[in-house]
């Protein structure tokens, strides 16, 4: 599926009054499918407003979105929401559903209002839940398992309506790094496997490096940036969007390659904890 | 759920209801009521007294559909409401219906005594109520749950001081116990009219919630997410809370207000099957309808004169849930 995003912005109204455009200037990309875009921008920025008006959870207040060419206004809601599966954060609920009913809830696109679920949709659930790797807690409550199992079976109930998009709101904040590892890989199988497009919001430049092939930048009146990962994410564009200074360390072992982006402000004085280290060793 | 799991369920408010069709002070057999009833159906030679016929047909059998209705009812609207609103705390009566249709009952019984037209006033009061909740609740394109549960505890305050007021302006020798009598809840006069009155009311507002069940599920989740499921969120919640409304307005209107039913059961129900609503909206209805059932025949059997059902519904409920509280941690 390919996405187009054309001549967009966005505001908030305020007692009927229109406040300020949230974006510094139109947002305007083009997203091939099987690519990933990731957006980046420091807190308020806008980056989940973003995501919901691209999937018109929230009207843009100018502009579009186009899915292979078509408007999104001129797509029934039903249609629209089989080819794109929305991924929020992993919460608790009040009443926890077991990961299989959860699942299944994604078939509701196909399933008619006053209808149930058949068996057909829950051998789809089931396959989803194996495709992130956990179908062997099908049954346990939402409540019971860990974060990152949650935000796995979240994905799987957007695969379970077979989208050509799945949009991520922050899918590996408040994980522990190993989980963070996880949720990433399984996004990167779904797209280079499935050919299924992701936009992901994320908080962690790293991620961006691993995951995506297009980033957007986005920080308010600092302007507007979308490009390939390696075109907008450089030291002077971070320092630019978040006021600090980043370094880009590339590492290569054999046929690995990893960048990643770290804040120097975090680095030591190697003066100081060299004689540290020597006081150490005597 | 298993089919044999299910199939008992369903069994269970049939067998209670034949069973409670014979207690009384004019017991019955079972063997005899399922003659009695087959009867009415297809001719069978008559091995009863027109005595046992009448007590069965025309003062048992309504009172129990009543009850069976009433118990399954409050039990549905209760759990939609939990679902809903993502509290389980929740009962039917959480947007003011109840306290509507127990002053319009109320100003029935005051100005033209215990009859038809204060039934006819229960239900209109009880729709007018759930109507001032809308409008203080406002009509935005999408209004925040928490916005309702305050519309509503609003409507409730205004309609039981009006509740209040009424009951102290009654005659304390004949209409004031009347009020008070009935809006504690009780069966004790129920009669065909009111099963025809009440009856289909309460299955329309069944049929709603039964077939949007699982869609329920759906309303659980944040809106967005629910957005994300291709689903309108609005006209959803609409037809819940339209659907247990009727069901509630209508249960006032025939037995007064009966308390505790709508909130505990739906608990006990998510104990045996979880908390899909998909299941948990049937099991409430079969052990609500039970539950209500067993209590209106302790109501009616164990003292002399009528005990109100919601005196016993909470003195019974209460302890038993407290037990399975305890026993389940919550879970």
């Amino acid at each position: 599926m390919k996405l187009e995003v054309r001549n967009a912005n966005f505001h908030y109204r305020k007692k009927r009054k229109a406040l300020a455009d949230l974006y510094a200037h139109e947002v305007n990309f083009t997203l091939q499918p099987g690519e990933i875009l990731s957006i980046l921008g420091p807190n308020g920025a806008g980056k989940t407003t973003m995501l919901k008006c691209i999937t018109g959870l929230l009207d843009w207040t100018e502009g579009e979105t186009l899915i292979d060419g078509r408007s999104l206004t001129d797509l029934k809601r039903n249609d629209l929401w089989k080819h794109i599966g929305y991924i929020p954060q992993a919460q608790k609920m009040t009443f926890g559903y077991t990961l299989i009913e959860m699942v299944i809830m994604g078939r509701a696109p196909y399933i008619s209002t006053l209808r149930q679920p058949s068996e057909e949709d829950e051998r789809a659930a089931l396959y989803a839940l194996e495709t992130v790797g956990i179908r062997h807690l099908a049954d346990k409550s939402s409540n019971e398992v860990s974060g990152g199992e949650l935000q796995l079976a979240l994905i799987a109930r957007a695969l379970v309506a077979d989208p050509k998009l799945l949009i991520l709101d922050e899918p590996e904040s408040h994980l522990d790094i190993q989980k963070q590892i996880v949720i990433l890989q399984v996004i990167r199988k779904l797209a280079e496997e499935r050919g299924i497009s992701c936009i992901i919001n994320t908080h962690y430049p790293n991620h961006a490096f691993y995951l995506a092939d297009k980033v957007l930048m986005t920080g308010k009146d600092k302007g507007l940036v979308f490009g390939t990962t390696k075109e907008v994410m450089t030291e002077a564009r971070m320092k630019h969007f978040f006021g600090i200074e980043l370094k880009k360390i590339i590492f290569e072992e054999d046929d690995l390659l990893l960048e990643t982006m770290v804040p120097k402000a975090l680095g030591l004085n190697r003066t100081l904890s060299n004689c540290q280290f020597n006081n150490f060793a005597d | 759920m298993k089919k044999w799991q299910i199939t008992i369920m369903w069994l269970l408010p049939l067998i209670a209801a034949i069973l409670s069709l014979g207690i009384g002070r004019f017991p019955v057999d079972p063997i005899t009521i399922i003659k009695i009833l087959t009867s009415q159906v297809i001719p069978i030679s008559q091995t009863w007294s027109e005595m046992q016929e009448t007590v069965v047909m025309n003062i048992r059998l309504p009172r129990v559909l009543l009850a069976l209705l009433i118990g399954g009812g409050l039990s549905m609207a209760g759990a939609s409401f939990q679902g809903m609103f993502g509290n389980p705390l929740v009962s039917p009566d959480i947007l003011g219906v109840s306290a509507g249709a127990g002053f319009g009952a109320s100003l029935g019984i005051l100005l033209m005594g215990n009859g038809f037209a204060s039934q006819i006033f229960a239900l209109v009061f009880g729709l007018l109520a759930i109507a001032i909740t809308f409008f203080v609740a406002g009509s935005q394109k999408s209004t925040p749950i928490f916005m309702f549960v305050l519309a509503g505890v609003i409507t409730s305050a205004l309609f039981n001081a009006l509740i209040s007021l009424i009951k102290f302006v009654a005659d304390p020798e004949e209409k004031l116990p009347a009020i008070t009598y009935w809006l504690m809840g009780s069966l004790g006069t129920a009669t065909y009219r009111d099963l025809f009155i009440a009856g289909p009311i309460i299955i329309i507002g069944m049929l709603i919630l039964y077939f949007l069940r699982w869609r329920l599920n759906l309303l659980t989740l944040s809106e967005d997410e629910a957005k994300s499921m291709g689903i309108s969120v609005t006209p959803l919640k609409w037809a819940v809370i339209a659907g247990a409304t009727l069901i509630t307005a209508a249960t006032v209107a025939a037995a007064g207000i009966v308390g505790w039913v709508g909130l505990i059961i739906p608990h006990i129900a998510r104990m045996f099957v979880g908390n899909n609503n998909q299941y948990v909206l049937p099991v409430s209805l079969a052990i609500g309808s039970v539950y209500l059932l067993l209590i209106d025949d302790l109501a009616r059997s164990v003292t002399a004169t009528e005990i109100p059902l919601s005196i016993l519904t909470a003195i019974i409920g209460a302890p038993f849930f407290a037990y399975l509280l305890r026993r389940m941690g919550g879970r």
